[in-house]
């Protein structure tokens, strides 16, 4: 059994009305220790219901999740797995200072004395990069960037086994994104971190991880244990990604083909697929390994 | 300043009436029939009232009573509404609705009503119109306290401090009463003021504080028969209005000063 065990996992929301949204479907994915996965996808692909699952706070309707062979909603768990999110001024409690808010993960996880804590509080702010007066602000007296610095540094307080990285960056500006960028490259290389980056900018992911796996709506369409053989992604909604990244026009968006009411068995991508035809619409593919370490769920590739 | 002026103010009559036992110079309750309505005098500062009691000593006295319990009205009915309404937006569901259903049915009585009610079981007296007044008066902190509770559990910060390793009491304490707590200060501040001039006037109205005891709204409703000394309506007068005036101005400056740190 790997380090990260994903076996299976469904999460639906019902929204006011009844209806019912899938936000992950029948997700499984595993990740070996010290190796960084990259999810991709659009927005409400359900990237961040995922991550939350892994993380153990939300919990999933079917399947189960594993870390080291036990459910990561387990206690034990708690200090192993740590997130950073999307937003970081919605992260954090704003009338706290930048001190107390990274004692948090201190105070929960170790014994330390004040004085212990101090001075672990102002070495993880020099870590990722911030100085130890810093510790006395408010989370508004900092740009974006150093308050996702400051996440970061909350993260990784606990001494995570598994760093889950939710959007991190994509509330910044792009030079801040790249400052970030460095930070988290140089952070993995140095706690030889296990971790997994959620984003809908490829570029970030190729950057910092080593293997990737793409999602639309909800299910994975195709993974990639080695991230540097970007170019021999397959399934048209990675092609189509593939091509933003590299700056080319994406031309073969199929439209108007209308989503039947009751999608069912349906592919996730068929109505936006332009090879789609009567099977897609009738058997979802499953996700099955076409080469070493590359699998797609494709009923045509 | 403005504000500093209220402030002062504040500081002065609180501090005053606290120090009263030091600071005043009569018994409040010792009638001095030979000098009936005194002028103003180094022996009576502010004068004498009808019974000839001295009038300065009264009003520091009856500030304790005014003020000691519209702060104690305030005080009960702000913590007990403000805990309730964190647990009930913290748990939500069925004991959340529960709660604000009640409190809804409980707020569509009238606060005189229910002050009216207690009195005619519990009779005349400052208790009666205190167990009245924390009967309703909790509603609106714990609605208040509820709303902003259920705002600041929609945040991503509180899923960051489960992750963290936080229990339930610990999220409820450092994260949600810390958020809270500054935007109910001013009503705190407000609602003592309003605490204030309710007991003032059910004493006025004799419901409250029962005589010989000093207390600022019975001092009033006494002078009402003796138009002729005004001094024994105008003392305690100034001190409600200053009081109730200064107590909502520095309410106002507290809200204004944490949407000033919002922004």
């Amino acid at each position: 059994m790997s380090f990260l065990e994903i076996q299976e996992v469904s999460k639906s929301y019902r929204s006011r009305k009844g209806r019912q949204t899938e936000a992950v479907q029948k997700v499984s994915l595993s990740l070996e220790r010290g190796r960084c996965l990259g999810v991709v996808g659009e927005s409400g692909c359900g990237k961040s219901t995922l991550c939350r699952m892994i993380a153990g706070v939300v919990r999933p309707d079917s399947g189960e999740i594993w870390l080291e062979g036990s459910s990561v909603r387990e206690k034990k768990n708690r200090k192993k797995i740590q997130m950073v999110f999307q937003n970081s001024l919605d992260a954090v409690n704003l009338h706290l200072n930048a001190g107390r808010i990274l004692s948090e993960p201190l105070e929960n996880f170790f014994s330390m004395s004040r004085e212990e804590r101090r001075n672990k509080t102002e070495g993880l702010l020099e870590l990722v990069g911030l100085s130890k007066e810093d510790a006395g602000k408010y989370p508004k007296q900092f740009s974006g960037g150093q308050l996702q610095r400051i996440c970061i540094a909350r993260a990784l307080a606990a001494e995570p086994e598994l760093l889950l990285l939710d959007e991190p960056l994509s509330s910044l500006d792009v030079s801040v994104q790249a400052q970030l960028l460095n930070l988290l490259a140089d952070l993995k290389r140095e706690f030889r971190l296990t971790g997994i980056l959620v984003s809908h900018d490829l570029e970030a992911v190729y950057y910092l991880a080593d293997e990737l796996a793409v999602m639309y709506s909800g299910a994975l369409v195709e993974t990639l244990s080695d991230i540097t053989a970007l170019d021999c992604l397959r399934h048209p909604y990675a092609r189509r990604l593939l091509s933003v990244h590299n700056g080319e026009a994406g031309t073969e968006q199929a439209e108007g083909k209308s989503l039947p009411e009751e999608r069912g068995e349906a592919c996730v991508y068929a109505s936006q697929c332009p090879k789609a035809d009567g099977l897609c619409f009738s058997k979802s593919p499953e996700l099955s390994e076409r080469e070493d370490g590359h699998k797609i769920a494709c009923h045509y590739i | 300043m403005k504000f500093r002026m209220y402030l002062l103010l504040l500081a002065i009559l609180v501090l005053a009436c606290l120090f009263a036992p030091v600071l005043a110079p009569c018994d409040p309750n010792l009638a001095e029939p030979t000098a009936k309505f005194a002028e103003a005098s180094r022996e009576h500062l502010l004068g004498t009232d009808y019974l000839g009691r001295d009038l300065f000593s009264r009003v520091l006295w009856g500030g304790r009573n005014t003020m000691g319990y519209a702060a104690l009205v305030a005080a009960v009915s702000a913590l007990f509404g403000i805990c309730l309404g964190m647990l009930s937006g913290f748990a939500g569901g069925f004991f959340d609705e529960f709660l604000m259903k009640g409190s809804d049915i409980l707020r569509s009585f009238p606060g005189v009503v229910v002050v009216l009610i207690v009195v005619s079981i519990r009779g005349v007296g400052i208790e009666s119109i205190c167990t009245a007044m924390l009967l309703t008066r909790w509603i609106w902190y714990a609605r208040m306290a509820r709303n902003l509770t259920r705002a600041e559990m929609g945040r991503t910060s509180i899923l960051a401090s489960r992750i963290c390793g936080s229990g339930r009491f610990k999220i409820l304490r450092r994260h949600i009463l810390t958020a809270i707590l500054p935007e109910l200060l001013p009503v705190l501040s407000i609602d003592f003021g309003s605490a204030l001039l309710a007991i003032s006037g059910y004493s006025f109205l004799g419901l409250g504080i029962l005589p010989p005891e000093a207390e600022w709204g019975m001092m009033i409703s006494d002078g009402r028969n003796y138009m002729e000394h005004p001094g024994m309506m105008f003392w305690p007068g100034l001190c409600v209005v200053f009081m109730v005036i200064s107590v909502n101005f520095l309410g106002d400056k507290l809200r204004d000063g944490l949407e000033e740190r919002r922004s």
